[in-house]
């Protein structure tokens, strides 16, 4: 791979061709059934230039022929799956390999035999009673989440699709999305890490699947709680796999030079935003780093408001380090699977500015670490208004992600001192002010003008920023009284925030003239990297579209069912028409229900697929909304995005790369 | 050791308290609150007067689902009704409810059902507090109705049993503050150990393992080491102990503890509460509500069953109905219903709608918006239905109810009026029913019940 030593940035596109690679692909009215549902994919990501191994796990996997991957440059073949065996059958498989046992005791010569011999009359006897290695190493799965207290039958977990992946030389490092195919249609998307380093795998405790010295019924007492034994990385920079189990600490060992600028990156939470059936509601790591005498000498359970661990540390001495990670309230399952990037790596820790006008160019500063000598760098602000992201390059290595909002206004900084009404910055709108709270205390006042009655719109962008500030956001009017106040408002359009400490204030001005906006904090916290972005303009009418789910299955002559959620923008309330198409060929789709009543902001929308049988690959569709406002005709692309439940109650629309639409042929009607 | 006699006595602050605490005060301290007037909050000079004298409150932890208990909707389709689409009658024509409650389908004449409850809040936390206090959760914590109940009818007003006025069986909630603002005095006494086990082992009252004799010999020593005693022997605050001390003996070795030992009850009385924990909890309830209790909890765990609901039904509902029946029969036949209300809800309901799938495959959600309550005795009238909701059990159709308005009505049977004032800590005028300006949303007591 081809490093560089310029530092380089440019903004991550996602969207990109999508390649389908499919080991089989059968078809039959036989085998088609419900659409599977995947929990997880480990290890979730793998090195550009490589084949390896994945598994997947989730509900309803039968007949799996492949693997879909956001962006293309992978290729797959299925290579097994897994169902847990059901209590009738594990009583099945058992009795045979008590036989075993039985036979196994029976004949004087077996054990004194010498092991590979041993080994041979194991597997001819297993052959004789019809028991495969597959039945054992069920077994041995379904015993240890019968028997052991910490494990539990999870459904939505419980089957498994091994899966080997080949991803090309060339192919994009960054978060892709991945999709298991099978005969019953397309599963939801999974992120999946296309990596620039070598891969580790943690390693997995050793299963042994019987037991035929033990007294017992033949099957061995598998505990999955085995002391952790660290795993060593070879070499830096590397990305590390895992899973933790419950109550599992994971530990991994490397040897680092004095003066090296560690940087330590976890990610899980970004793996798998949301765990439904799970309080917190995602796997919230925290890692742990040792020197070579056991000592403590970094911890992180976080980075700012993102709740994967960073960490960075600069290496006072050679030696052989200790990494260690779990749960932090050590909980575990098999889908709370993670990656540690790991090494001298760069990383941007902020930019400045936060934002600027579409289609302008202008200097970006970058602070982080490992970032070079080269730490201003012009950009090119996308056409498109909205959150873009920047990663930031040295040595060929890629940082990690940092947002960067492009707005459709003029751009303005904050001009201190602005703390009281009397000293607030005059401004013109529409315009962004860049601004900072610096000091305790600090508030910053602007003064803009207004006509009675006409609606206007002030909008806080701080925390969708990735900066400290929790604002709020209080109008008055010319006299200092108080008109409007916002804390916190709800994006639904920020599908994974949690704390949605942007404020927002939709306002009609009581009368013609000035009025005064004030930004604070409500935690009261100041710095110099505590900047927000402040749009004040009069109201302009919008609204934003997201469609769940990401993976449309229908069968063949039957109907597609999606959701279209509205994001209302400064108050527009009328209708919204959706309309749908297929990408590649811009073929429109007719669609039940297209309109969007003025009350509604959720919609339930369909469409019928033709009877001409499934189709050999998925295809993108494009869903879009137009409405008529303030007599323009606005049309607004609808994003797809998955309707992702956290901690048992809470709802978020997460955001993914593509619209895919699969047909399969439905199942035979059953005879009555 | 000054300062723990104070703590006895009663002038500790209003931290949280652990369960060994709670048990000190509850046995030591609900001796000692007889013969002290600790606190500056005292109940205000009236007494209460209403049909009813005690409260036993079955609540149903985590949300049970109006669609099969007291709301059935078989015309919904299977998404809604799962298997339990087979409502029974009741011995009240024209009111049906869910098929596994066989035994309170024959009891109907005895309670009522409200099948308009709604608040609309889906939190478990948010959503216990607004159905126990009336009030949303801001920055006043408000005391549930049992606390309100101790406060009002407890040893402010002449009760005088060593049992505190107040009693959860078995587990408090730990999500919810009983007592709210009114303070630890107030706080509930949980018997922790489980009724359907021999011995019912209540904590700080009965050990298991100790013999009676082995207790005597405990406080023998206990007396020959009380060289404290015997240096200020006429330390007011010693002596408070000293009698504190032999009120908690009296609890745990005299004819007060003995009403925790169930195995003084019939077996066939025992069996027909049904062995297990939430049947003797019942059984428990009623004996304690013979004694005068004014408020006793029965936290029921165990609702909230967001994946293999109807596996949990199948389980959990012939429990509840077997306990529940039992205890409205058996009250009843005492002639003890009249004087004792009993209601049982949870703090929301649950999504009409199965949740079939993944990661739920079978489950149903948490839900705020409509849900039912049963209330029986103490003057509520029975074979009644208040309120409807739609033919899925989605919105409410008909006579809204919300917390405030079962719970205000509670107080109403209670003699407790509306109008009392609860000793607000910053002096905020505070009604126990909560007046318009508080903006709570009521649609008035449930006066068709009363």
């Amino acid at each position: 791979m081809g490093k560089s030593d310029a530092t380089q940035i440019g903004h991550s596109s996602r969207a990109g061709r999508l390649v389908v690679a499919f080991s089989v692909l059968v078809v039959s009215a036989a085998m088609a059934q419900r659409a599977p549902r995947v929990g997880y994919v480990y290890p979730a990501g793998g090195q550009q230039g490589t084949n390896f191994e994945i598994l997947i796990g989730g509900q309803g996997l039968d007949d799996p022929t492949g693997v879909l991957v956001s962006g293309g440059d992978v290729t797959s073949v299925v290579l097994e799956h897994d169902k847990p065996l059901s209590a009738v059958r594990a009583g099945d498989v058992s009795d045979r390999l008590a036989e075993l046992q039985q036979r196994f005791r029976a004949d004087p010569k077996a054990a004194s035999l010498p092991p590979n011999e041993r080994l041979a009359f194991i597997r001819q006897t297993l052959k004789e009673l019809e028991i495969t290695e597959k039945d054992l190493r069920l077994l041995a799965d379904y015993d240890r989440k019968r028997n052991d207290p910490k494990r539990q039958q999870n459904t939505q977990i419980g089957e498994t699709v091994r899966v080997r992946l080949t991803i090309a030389e060339g192919a994009q490092a960054g978060t892709r999305f991945l999709r298991l195919r099978t005969q019953g249609g397309l599963s939801n998307p999974m992120r999946f890490e296309i990596g620039q380093h070598p891969e580790v795998r943690e390693t997995e405790p050793p299963v042994d699947y019987f037991d035929l010295d033990g007294r017992g019924s033949g099957r061995r007492s598998v505990n999955s709680y085995q002391a952790a034994v660290a795993k060593p990385v070879e070499v830096l920079p590397a990305t590390i796999n895992g899973r933790i189990m419950p109550g599992e600490v994971d530990a991994f060992t490397f040897h680092a030079r004095a003066g090296t600028q560690l940087v330590l990156m976890v990610r899980a939470r970004n793996l798998i935003p949301y765990l439904a059936d799970a309080v917190p509601g995602w796997f919230q790591a925290v890692a742990t780093l040792y020197d070579s005498s056991g000592k403590e000498v970094a911890f992180s359970d976080d980075y700012g408001f993102d709740p994967d661990p960073v960490m960075f540390y600069k290496i006072p001495a050679d030696g052989d380090y200790r990494i260690e990670v779990r749960d932090s309230i050590y909980r575990g399952r098999e889908d709370f699977v993670y990656r540690i990037t790991l090494g001298e790596l760069p990383f941007l820790t902020a930019i400045s500015p936060l934002g600027g006008t579409v289609g302008s160019t202008l200097d970006v500063s970058l602070f982080g670490g490992n970032l070079g000598t080269e730490r201003k760098i012009q950009y090119a602000v996308p056409d498109k208004a909205g959150i873009t992201y920047i990663t930031a390059h040295h040595h060929g290595w890629t940082s990690n992600a940092v947002p960067f909002h492009a707005s459709a206004y003029p751009e303005e900084n904050e001009r201190e001192q602005n703390n009281t009404l009397g000293s607030a910055n005059e401004v013109k709108l529409p315009v962004i002010v860049n601004g900072r709270i610096d000091s305790p205390g600090d508030v910053d006042f602007y003064r803009v003008k207004g006509r009675g009655g006409q609606p206007m719109a002030f909008e806080i962008f701080a925390r969708r920023l990735n900066t400290p500030v929790d604002a709020t956001l209080t109008v008055f009017d010319t006299d200092g009284n108080q008109i409007a106040f916002n804390d916190d408002h709800e994006d639904p359009g920020s599908g994974l925030t949690t704390h949605h400490a942007d404020s927002n204030v939709f306002i009609k001005l009581p009368k013609t003239g000035e009025c005064f906006v004030r930004v604070a904090d409500a935690q009261h916290q100041s710095g110099p990297g505590n900047l927000y972005r402040l749009r004040l303009s009069m109201a302009e009418e919008g609204f934003a579209l997201r469609v769940t789910p990401s993976s449309l299955n229908a069968a063949s002559g039957g109907a597609a069912r999606l959701t279209a959620h509205v994001l209302r923008l400064d108050g527009y309330e009328g209708e919204i028409t959706l309309s749908a198409r297929i990408k590649s060929t811009g073929k429109a789709i007719p669609l039940n229900n297209a309109v969007i009543a003025a009350d509604q902001n959720d919609a339930e929308v369909s469409f019928t697929v033709p009877s001409s049988g499934a189709i050999e690959e998925p295809v993108e569709l494009l869903i879009q909304g137009t409405a008529k406002i303030g007599g323009r005709t606005v049309v607004v692309d609808a994003v797809p995005a998955e309707d992702m439940m956290q901690a048992f109650i809470y709802k978020h629309l997460v955001p993914v790369d593509d619209l895919l639409l699969d047909v399969h042929v439905a199942p035979p009607k059953k005879e009555p | 050791m000054r300062r723990e006699l104070q703590r006895l006595t009663g002038s500790f602050g209003g931290a949280p308290m652990s369960r060994r605490e709670a048990m000190r005060l509850s046995v030591y301290g609900s001796a000692g609150l007889l013969l002290t007037q600790p606190f500056g909050l005292r109940a205000q000079q009236f007494e209460p007067t209403g049909k009813a004298k005690s409260v036993i409150q079955v609540w149903l932890w985590g949300g049970p689902c109006h669609l099969d208990l007291f709301d059935p909707k078989p015309d919904a389709g299977r998404d809604y009704t799962g298997p339990l689409d087979k409502p029974i009658e009741t011995n009240v024509s024209g009111i049906r409810i869910g098929q596994l409650l066989p035994e309170l389908a024959k009891h109907a004449d005895k309670y009522s059902l409200i099948r308009s409850m709604t608040h609309g809040n889906n939190g478990h936390e948010t959503a216990a507090y607004l159905v126990q206090t009336g009030r949303a959760s801001e920055r006043d914590v408000f005391p549930g109705v049992g606390a309100v109940t101790s406060y009002f009818k407890g040893y402010d007003h002449g009760y005088k049993g060593l049992i505190p006025p107040y009693i959860v069986l078995t587990e408090p909630q730990g999500r919810f503050s009983e007592a709210g603002f009114l303070g630890p005095r107030y706080k509930p006494f949980a018997t922790g150990g489980n009724p359907a086990a021999t011995p019912f082992a209540v904590e700080g009252i009965i050990a298991p393992g100790i013999t009676e004799e082995q207790q005597q010999k405990r406080r023998q020593l206990m007396r020959s080491l009380n060289t404290l005693g015997g240096v200020l022997p006429g330390d007011a605050a010693i002596k408070t102990m000293v009698q504190n001390e032999e009120q908690a003996y009296e609890l745990i070795l005299g004819d007060s503890g003995k009403l925790f030992d169930l195995s003084l009850e019939s077996d066939a009385m025992r069996d027909r509460y049904g062995r297990n924990t939430f049947g003797q909890s019942c059984l428990m309830a009623r004996r304690l509500v013979e004694k005068g209790v004014p408020y006793i909890t029965i936290n029921y765990q165990g609702w909230d069953t967001h994946k293999q609901h109807f596996q949990a039904m199948n389980r959990k509902l012939p429990e509840l109905d077997q306990g529940l029946a039992a205890l409205l029969e058996d009250l009843a036949g005492r002639g003890l219903l009249e004087s004792t209300i009993v209601w049982c809800t949870g703090e929301f309901g649950r999504t009409p709608k199965v949740a079939n799938e993944s990661p739920w495959n079978g489950g149903r959600h948490h839900y705020g918006k409509c849900f039912s309550a049963l209330v029986a005795g103490g003057g509520f009238k029975g074979g009644q239905v208040v309120g409807s909701s739609d033919a899925r059990g989605e919105e409410v159709t008909e006579r809204p109810v919300y917390p405030a308005d079962l719970i205000g009505s509670i107080y109403t049977q209670l003699g407790i009026p509306g109008e009392a004032l609860l000793p607000h800590p910053m002096g905020t005028v505070t009604h126990v029913i909560p007046d318009k300006t508080e903006g709570v949303p009521m649609a008035g007591l449930l006066k068709e019940l009363i």
